[in-house]
């Protein structure tokens, strides 16, 4: 049984001088609540503890160097010593533990310490180390310090195929756990074995041929493998990388959160300006070759008149020769003998005068004025005027977007001016880069991929099969008598015994595991809130990789988040934690923001049942005093502090 | 008109020659001569005022600056074509040299009217005005 006593800090981030919290250990009122607004230094316990039991904050861009640790206050008055110190029971034994640094000036090197002493009996540096790991190491701590941070984590791990390097982490301190990872150690040296073995065989001159054959593509296809893995390793290295560079540049929006909103619209306003300056070019020539034809469409209305101008003359002149026409009736009608003389005078009468130049000049208007028709007509100014409405158009939004240019470079420098240049090169660097790493890990997630058939992933999971039904064609072959052959034979054995034996032990304890979360998932899915249909009867079922799958009454398979992902990861957790040692304090670090108010009060309800101690570091917002919620927690709250920040390099911490 | 002959050469009085300079310096506009000549020439086209223009003496070191050959002048045929029957009072002899003033006085008129204060000729002004 795990239970802490009492925790002091000296100089300790936040806390200037000597502050100290003693936990409750009243089992009836196990709950210690600590209250504090955010950025006060609730978290700074929680890297208190970590940093006193393993040196580590768990955050070394932040909170790695002794400078950043120390308190400001105390480093402004030149004292470079700070220290932290803990006292718990562990099988009814009493550890004090204290780890304290110190330098003589800001520049000089730290000097550090670590003291443990068990019952009256002291121990120091390696050996102290050796006996807190022994409660828990750094790895297996998330199962006991965590914060809301871990929970996110969990649910991603939940959620998502394609998995992070932390929930890889999070993979192995489960395998750690169940102590898999030193069987796969064993399984893996037997691979070598056997390849060894392998080898032996096919040199061995007194072996089958055609068995040597089968032992030589078997040997190929292992060569072929471990290339592969070492590639996949190298990725895997490569991606845990990235995503602690991505998670580097996350932080760097993060600490600067005061600025973050002014920022981020700074940075989209860059964006925007460079995609307009980038468009403008493209309008600017897009306008430019449209407008080449645009006297064509002007002239257009020109052409139209013109046109009608000229037809009308042109009917004009038409009707006027018209005229001669007549005049050639009656003179044959005059040259008629039938017709009386009578007649013909009074036809005579009739007739219109005329002479031929008149007629001939009428007839060369015609041709002229057809003619310009003719040659107007073949002017073509309907594709440009067509081009015009465009060009119109195109000239509108060059306008607007250039005058949109000015307005954000105008925003632009107000912005700069409220941010203050040096930050902005800092989270412009962190976009850029955020950018670049992304892509890099969008590259690599692909080889990593098993159903990408261009991927490394996929490459092994296929060699495996080749090499799985060689080796299986290989059990029902006799393959000699050879010393070489029995020594094949006999390592392949042991090393497909171990990944039974293996194989059984991972699904035994998966099912203890699926079993401890199905029991916790009872609990708290009572508070979950159902949506659209009623899903009872949901439970969980382990995966491969140690996520919890959401099964109905019905047996399906939901996705987590039908389940309440947030619960499902708690459950997983506290069945892990339960493999570990079930009698141990939970110190949770904001883990309520993110839940929706019913679940919180599942939380508030159930989880200190589970654990020795229940330390919650809690804001307002999670949990308002006198209200339900607290109500909730009240009557099983040992001890209650406020975290009170006296300005901005000290916070006090006073017992409520 | 296609019995007069063009001249050789086309010209830009000097202050429509420096507003021309100014325009094809934006990206965006008709990037030659040549091709805002005709387009001025149209704008022009809207009355007959150009024809009273007081074009100057091309000889003058002040008058008309020489800025092209006019059979290059895009569509300039069809555009004579439309001059004529649109002036027919205009003395025929005159066409090509009515033409030359127009292109000076529409760039004028750019100037005047449709050129915004980064010298982009505005295109929706124009169609307001002459659609």
């Amino acid at each position: 049984m795990i239970e802490l006593q009492q925790i002091k800090f000296n100089n300790w981030i936040p806390f200037y001088g000597k502050e100290q919290l003693i936990f409750s250990r009243n089992s009836e009122q196990n709950v210690t609540l600590i209250m504090a607004d955010n950025q006060v230094g609730k978290t700074a316990i929680l890297r208190g503890i970590l940093w006193c039991m393993f040196n580590s904050t768990n955050d070394t861009s932040k909170y790695g160097s002794h400078l950043s640790r120390l308190n400001k206050k105390a480093l402004s008055e030149k004292n470079y010593n700070y220290s932290v110190d803990l006292a718990l029971k562990y099988n009814n034994k009493s550890y004090a533990i204290r780890r304290n640094s110190s330098s003589t000036s800001e520049n000089a090197n730290f000097t550090s310490e670590l003291t443990l002493n068990i019952d009256g009996i002291d121990y120091s540096e390696l050996e102290a180390q050796k006996e807190i790991n022994k409660i828990f190491d750094l790895t297996t701590s998330r199962f006991y310090l965590f914060d809301g941070e871990m929970l996110t984590q969990y649910e991603r791990l939940l959620l998502s195929n394609n998995m992070s390097a932390l929930s890889k982490i999070i993979i192995k301190s489960v395998e750690d756990i169940l102590q898999i990872t030193s069987l796969n150690n064993a399984k893996t040296a037997l691979i070598k074995v056997h390849k060894t073995a392998l080898e032996n065989f096919t040199d061995d001159q007194e072996n089958d041929e055609n068995t040597k054959k089968s032992q030589d593509r078997l040997l190929e296809l292992i060569g072929e493998r471990d290339d592969i893995e070492d590639e996949i390793e190298i990725f895997d290295k490569s991606k845990k990388l990235l995503e602690g560079q991505i998670e580097e540049c996350r932080k760097v929006f993060g600490d600067n959160s005061s600025k973050q909103d002014i920022s981020a619209e700074y940075n989209d306003l860059l964006k925007t300006i460079s995609d307009t300056e980038n468009h403008i070019p493209e309008l600017e020539h897009h306008v430019n070759t449209l407008s080449k034809d645009a006297h064509l469409a002007l002239l257009e209305n020109n052409k139209k008149n013109v046109i009608d101008n000229l037809e009308a003359k042109l009917s004009k002149a038409e009707s006027n020769i018209k005229r001669f026409d007549k005049v050639n009736i009656l003179e044959s009608l005059l040259a008629d003998i039938n017709i009386s003389n009578n007649s013909k005078e009074v036809i005579k009468e009739l007739m219109p005068s005329s002479n031929v130049e008149d007629k001939s000049a009428l007839e060369d208007e015609i041709f002229s004025i057809k003619g310009k028709l003719k040659s107007i007509k073949n002017i073509d100014t309907s594709s440009a005027s067509k081009n015009f409405l465009l060009l119109v158009e195109k000239n509108i939004e060059l306008e607007k977007q250039k005058s949109d240019l000015d307005d954000y470079r105008i925003r632009s420098e107000q912005l700069l001016g409220q941010i203050g240049e040096e930050f902005v090169d800092v989270i412009q660097e962190a976009i850029t880069n955020m950018q670049l790493y992304s892509e890099e890990l969008g590259t690599i997630n692909l080889q990593l991929d098993d159903g990408n058939e261009q991927g490394s992933a996929y490459k092994l999971k296929n060699l495996n099969k080749e090499i799985n039904l060689i080796e299986a064609s290989l059990d029902e072959t006799e393959t000699g008598t050879s010393l070489t052959a029995i020594s094949e034979k006999v390592s392949r054995a042991y090393k497909e015994f171990f990944s039974e034996t293996i194989n059984t032990m991972v699904l035994e304890t998966k099912q203890k595991i699926e079993d401890e979360a199905n029991k916790v998932y009872t609990e708290l899915q009572q508070y979950r809130v159902l949506h659209e249909q009623d899903q009872s009867g949901l439970h969980l079922k382990i995966n491969d990789t140690y996520g919890m799958n959401v099964i109905n009454a019905k047996g399906e398979e939901l996705f987590a988040s039908a389940g309440g992902s947030q619960i499902v990861a708690l459950s997983l957790i506290f069945a892990l934690r339960n493999q570990l040692e079930s009698e141990a304090p939970i110190l949770m670090d904001t883990p309520l923001a993110r839940l929706d108010t019913k679940f919180r009060r599942g939380i508030l309800e159930k989880v200190p049942k589970y654990g020795t101690q229940f330390i919650l570091l809690a804001h307002d917002g999670e949990i308002e005093p006198n209200s339900d919620l607290h109500k909730v927690l009240k009557p099983k709250i040992g001890k209650t502090y406020n975290l009170i920040k006296i300005d901005d390099d000290v916070t006090e911490i006073q017992e409520a | 008109m296609s019995d007069i002959e063009k001249p050789l050469n086309w010209h830009l009085t000097e202050e429509a020659n420096s507003i021309l300079e100014i325009i094809i310096k934006n990206p965006a506009n008709p990037q030659t001569a040549n091709q805002i000549a005709p387009l001025g020439m149209t704008l022009a086209l809207k009355d007959d005022s150009h024809q009273s223009f007081v074009f100057g003496r091309k000889s003058e070191p002040t008058g008309p600056k020489h800025k092209g050959r006019y059979a290059e002048l895009p569509d300039i045929n069809g555009l004579g074509l439309i001059y004529e029957a649109t002036f027919p009072n205009a003395n025929t002899n005159d066409i090509w040299l009515n033409l030359e003033k127009a292109a000076s006085v529409g760039i004028l008129l750019i100037k005047e009217r449709y050129l915004t204060d980064e010298n982009l000729i505005d295109w929706e002004a124009i169609n307001n005005d002459y659609s």
